[in-house]
């Protein structure tokens, strides 16, 4: 291993050759060279030397955090200008620019035995918080050869140049971070999180969802304060969230930076989203941080998922209950474009055993007719040049599913299947200069699914439906700074989304909606005060044509009429403390916004009701920030946020019977939900080796009918709806076997809105243990996962008659090749 | 799939939504030697399937002026399934037809408790003859059972989603519904299927209303059949089929119960007639319930044979959220129609079987 290649692009956008001694004198030339001439600086920090123009501005500048501590220099002084050092000063030598790194860059505060360990995403944590994937990726690659190089050096205890390259290597990866982020002064710009944002922001990342136990997307967003879950247990089982007892239709979830969409039932499954291609999950409630974002981002609560843009590696998950899981996915660079591809194929059969409580019995019963399959495939590309960036991506998803229903006493159903098939595809352009920046994007989605009950109650012996969804979705916007506190942006966003059946009479609905906002932030010294102002439009439209039976009875109804309304919002934040060590920081925000009613909840046959008005939600919140980075104590890094909340919702669409038979969905109820969500994180550092970092959150969510005081159920929470959830997780970072001990739970609820007697669901904990450990095999990196969950074996339902499953295991194992 | 799982619901309240016929017709001689309906009666709760609440049984014991709610699960330690939806007293038995757990329990009428299970797919309708349980089944089926072995002897295919039975004169009368072909408007339904009981065939289909659903057999031999119409444009109407299996339309109404030479009509929601008709010739003897005390939301009608008193089960509360989940009400009255006491029983009283 005379010399290292460096895949990616190192300097003036020629390929550099990691040579030790040559390396080692170009970049101290290179730093020095950095920290003497601001006016270099400068250029590089446009990105002149990566030959691009650095995309990620306008963030660095809003994630800036007030110290002005320059790296460089440092990075210099331990790596000591001393090709000769020895390995203990190697690694002193590492720890101390972690140290500093930690402090001034928030990074996770790690010790160079451990990097020495060869965990690969030790380094990777804090390109996580990178804006885009390919220079996230592209930081990655590097840190992670860096630390082979440490690991494989250390190991082989060849000690000399080795340990040094290794040093230089990670000095010179985390500077190329350093370069990248550096708007045009030296200025030490922190990653994207709560403390920044003017509104509540959580965020999970690879590395703190590996932290945090979750093992999928479900279980990672329960971990997040003020969501309720609902999942109807095992790998099919439908899993949907509501934020802050919004209802899950609030709820906007973005893939990639857009949303996903659906016009039927207003419910995202977060059961088709594989965590192992989520790179960051995150929850934002009632303001974006971003200023110029696509209007319909802009929701009562928003999950961003975005998907990771992971090298080439092979994985393989296989866990019980039939779980089979394997993967692949590919990533090629070629000058400023990155192509990557993957795809995955997921079996379950979900046959897990439960208790099943019947009157003074118990009996252990299994799940049956639970099987799912899922095929995803997914192809991305990224094109970056200078401050255009142009984005796409392509996926295609297939579903098939044994629906097991409800637990039923005596009898076991196992008639129900359900298909499904998703394709979508988008582009986005973005463009970021100085004074003006530019978005657009567009997308096409479709989405077919395949309901069939096989039951002979029906005519013919089943029941069949299969609809199609399609929608297409543009976007456009563009923000403007004037000077820098005051910033302002317009977008303009375009859905059309239809909706048809398969049924031989058949008459498609449609909505076209024109959505613009407006938003202006002001930033000057401590404040930062974000307003904006959505209109939106909306036009309901039926296809002519024969009635559709299911969608419509008769044939003179008219569609459902239009709706035009204005949406204002208004958040503001103020730093009160913004020390090197410490920070506090205080934000507010009020936000108007509304959903329409679904395609089922307008016309569904004996059920919708074209008159309804939309549901509209109204949100103040207030909340808290504080940021501690203790120095020469065990707790190295605490952060903790408090929020609390004050929601209303208004014209809340509810089904009521007017008969048995017919029901209708009407604007009924009003709904008020208080509450607060608490969120803690600490780092212990008990050596250098090791390290305990907690993470909790507890949320209260006091969601309640306010529609008629004479109502049975005024004043009483909503069914499912729990007041008190938490969680908490502890991962133990040390160099033999970090592990990761983590449990959810939520209080009790009930299933019925008046709260009758039997239908109380108990409080429930979950406890998650996982294992991991990475190898080397075939001279590349392995990585190896172990998780248990339910360890104690716990029999809980979230939806009544629909049993979770109680201890399991999976295993993973990812080779990066 | 929320719609799916709103249809299902629909289908399901579609499935449910029938009055309760009472048997006193068909009881087996060893049990009519006494008049039905002196001792006591059994209030099947449906429970709410959608909202796991599990059916229950209510016993009405009218010597000792006691009630007990949750009978079975009481006496038994177990729930008992879901979706009761008829039952029939046969010999010293109950026998609980369960929709929603496909099977029929066979219980002690006397002690409660539970003396086997058969397993049977979604029965619906159940009536007794001559030493055998008959069962609808909604998947298209009438099945005989062994009251002995309590096993399924035989099978006979009737038509799309059968209901309700009666017997008469050695031959078994099943309405088919084609319930859950809304979409086609019920139109393979429109019948009530004859069966010959001597050799388990079927003889004859009957043409009667849309959706034709709860049977009841009046003192003359006429069979009143509640055709619920398809829960919108066409409203419910009562079929006559007399002796002669001629059938014709009677008069409106969603529930009725024949007794004697009465005919016990609710016109349900859609107007608040509560009315007794000569069964005969269908004149309006008199206008019931007038006196303050109506039944809110009526679910079921069954007529106490000893007493000739009316018994109208009612859900307790017309608030939309909680219709379906709230205990309901007996409500009683004296065979003039007035107002006697009310019960609280389970949620969704279904039917009503006096012993």
């Amino acid at each position: 291993m005379k010399k290292t290649e460096q895949t990616s692009r190192f300097g003036f956008g020629q390929p550099f050759l990691f040579d030790q001694r040559k390396t080692l004198n170009r970049l101290c030339r290179f730093c020095f060279f950095l920290y003497f001439r601001p006016k270099i600086r400068n250029a590089v920090s446009r990105g002149v030397f990566f030959g691009r123009r650095v995309a990620m501005k306008r963030e660095t500048r809003e994630n800036r955090v007030q110290s002005r501590c320059c790296v460089y220099p440092f990075a210099l002084q331990t790596i000591g200008f001393n090709p000769r050092c020895n390995v203990p000063n190697a690694v002193s030598g590492i720890a101390d620019m972690l140290e500093i790194l930690r402090l001034n860059h928030r990074f996770p505060p790690l010790s160079p035995t451990f990097v020495a360990t060869g965990r690969p995403f030790a380094i990777g944590y804090e390109s996580e918080d990178l804006p885009h994937s390919s220079f996230s990726s592209l930081f990655e690659e590097r840190a992670r050869k860096a630390i082979f190089m440490i690991s494989a050096s250390l190991t082989v205890r060849r000690i000399g140049l080795w340990g040094v390259a290794a040093v230089l290597s990670v000095s010179a990866a985390a500077q190329s971070v350093e370069v990248l982020r550096t708007p045009g002064e030296v200025e030490i710009v922190a990653p994207k999180r709560t403390l920044t944002a003017a509104a509540p922001l959580w965020q999970l990342d690879s590395i703190t969802l590996l932290g945090s136990g979750a093992v999928s997307t479900a279980d990672a967003l329960r971990r997040l304060p003020g969501i309720n879950l609902r999942d109807y247990g095992g790998a099919g089982g439908l899993k949907t969230v509501s934020v802050r007892g919004l209802g899950s239709p609030h709820t906007v979830v973005l893939y990639d930076g857009l949303p996903v969409g659906d016009a039927q039932n207003g419910q995202i499954d977060f059961g088709r989203f594989t965590l192992s291609r989520i790179k960051t999950l995150s929850l934002s409630v009632g303001e974006n941080p971003e200023l110029l974002v696509p209007v319909r981002t802009l929701g009562a609560a928003t999950v961003s998922l975005l998907p990771t843009a992971s090298p080439r590696q092979i994985g393989w998950r296989m866990g019980a209950f039939g779980l089979l899981n394997p993967s692949v996915s590919w990533a090629e660079q070629w000058g400023k474009t990155t192509i990557s591809a993957s795809g995955d194929f997921l079996h379950g059969d979900n046959d897990y055993p439960f208790l099943l409580k019947n009157g003074r019995t118990a009996t252990r019963e299994r799940r049956s007719h639970s099987r799912m399959q899922t095929w995803n495939g997914e192809l991305a590309g990224r094109y970056l040049d200078g401050g255009n960036e142009l984005s796409g991506r392509a996926a295609y998803r297939a579903n098939h599913r044994h629906l097991p229903g409800p637990v039923t006493l005596y009898t076991q159903l196992g008639t129900e299947f359900s298909d499904e098939q998703q394709l979508f595809a988008q582009c986005a352009y973005r463009h970021r200069s100085e004074r003006v920046s530019w978005m657009a994007a567009a997308k096409h989605a479709w989405q077919e699914s395949r309901y069939v009950n096989r039951d002979r109650q029906y005519p013919g012996g089943e029941f069949r439906q299969q609809y199609w969804q399609r929608e297409t979705y543009l976007t456009l916007g563009v923000q403007r700074d004037f000077g820098k506190t005051w910033q302002a942006a317009y977008a303009t966003d375009y859905t059309h989304a239809g909706l048809n059946s398969d049924l031989s009479v058949d008459r498609r609905v449609h909505r076209h909606s024109w959505q613009q906002g407006l938003s202006a932030r002001y930033r000057h010294s401590r404040w930062d005060i974000t307003g904006r102002l959505l209109l939106h439009l909306h036009r309901n439209r039926l296809e002519k044509g024969a009635p559709h039976p299911l969608f419509f009875p008769g044939t003179s109804a008219p569609p459902a009429p239009d709706v035009r309304r204005l949406t204002p919002s208004l958040s503001a934040a103020c730093s009160l403390i913004r020390r090197q060590h410490s920070l506090l920081r205080l934000r507010t925000f009020y936000k108007e916004i509304f959903r329409m009613p679904t395609f089922v909840e307008n016309y569904y046959f004996n059920y919708g009701n074209r008159l309804l008005r939309p549901e509209l939600t109204r949100q103040l919140g207030i909340g808290t920030t504080f940021r501690l980075l203790p120095q020469q104590t065990l707790l190295t890094d605490f952060d903790i946020t408090l929020d609390a909340y004050s929601n209303r919702v208004s014209d809340r669409i509810t089904a009521i019977p007017l008969n048995p038979v017919v029901w209708q969905t009407v604007n009924l109820d009003r709904v008020r939900a208080l509450g607060f969500d608490l969120t803690a994180h600490g780092r212990f550092r008990f050596s250098a080796q090791q390290q305990l970092v907690v993470r909790g959150h507890y949320s209260l969510q006091n969601v309640t009918d306010r529609s008629h005081p004479e109502g049975a159920t005024y004043g009483l929470q909503l069914a499912y709806t729990p007041r008190h959830t938490a969680s908490l997780s502890l991962a133990w970072e040390n160099p033999w076997l970090p592990i990761v001990v983590s449990t959810s739970g939520a209080s009790e609820r009930w299933a019925t809105h008046q709260h009758a007697f039997s239908t109380r669901l108990p409080p429930y904990w979950e406890t998650n243990l996982s294992l991991s450990k990475s190898l080397r095999f075939l001279r590349r990196r392995a990585d190896l996962r172990l998780d248990i969950t339910n360890v104690f074996d716990r029999q809980y339902e979230i939806l009544r008659r629909y049993p979770m499953p109680g201890r399991a295991w999976q295993y993973v194992l990812i080779y990066h090749f | 799939m929320k719609h799916l799982k709103h249809l299902s619901l629909l289908l399901f309240a579609a499935l449910a939504f029938a009055t309760c016929s009472d048997d006193e017709d068909n009881y087996s001689p060893a049990t009519a030697v006494e008049p039905v309906g002196q001792n006591g009666a059994f209030v099947l709760n449906q429970g709410n399937q959608y909202a796991a609440i599990s059916s229950s049984c209510t016993l009405l014991d009218f010597k000792n002026n006691t009630q007990q709610n949750n009978f079975f699960s009481t006496t038994n330690g177990i729930e008992m399934g879901h979706g009761v939806q008829d039952g029939v007293i046969h010999g010293s038995k109950l026998y609980l037809a369960m929709h929603g757990s496909n099977l029929v329990w066979v219980i002690d009428r006397k002690t409660g408790k539970k003396t086997a299970s058969v397993s049977t797919s979604s029965p619906e309708g159940i009536t007794a003859h001559g030493g055998y349980v008959y069962v609808t089944n909604n998947d298209g089926f009438v099945s005989k059972i062994d009251t002995l072995a309590y096993t399924v002897v035989e099978k006979i295919e009737v038509g799309p989603n059968p209901v309700d039975m009666e017997v008469r004169n050695g031959r078994l009368y099943a309405t088919v519904s084609d319930g859950y072909n809304y979409l086609n408007k019920y139109v393979n339904g429109f019948k009530v299927a004859c069966i010959d009981l001597a050799t388990f065939k079927k003889t004859a289909d009957i043409r009667v209303g849309m959706n034709p659903s709860k049977m009841t057999q009046d003192a003359h031999g006429n069979i009143f059949v509640t055709c619920m119409g398809d829960y919108n444009d066409v409203k419910p109407k009562i079929w006559k089929l007399d002796a002669q299996n001629h059938a014709s339309e009677f008069i409106d109404g969603s529930f009725a119960q024949a007794h004697a030479d009465r005919l016990y009509v609710i016109g349900s929601s859609q107007s608040d007639v509560y009315a007794v008709f000569d069964s005969r010739s269908g004149k309006a003897v008199t206008t019931l319930f007038g006196k303050g005390h109506t039944p809110l939301d009526p679910v079921a009608m069954a007529v106490r044979p000893s007493t000739g008193e009316i018994f109208v089960t009612s859900r307790g509360s017309l608030d939309p959220k909680i219709r379906f989940t709230h205990p309901g009400h007996v409500l009683q009255y004296d065979k003039d129609g007035n107002f006697v006491r009310r019960y609280d029983v389970g949620i969704e009283p279904y039917a009503i079987l006096f012993f």
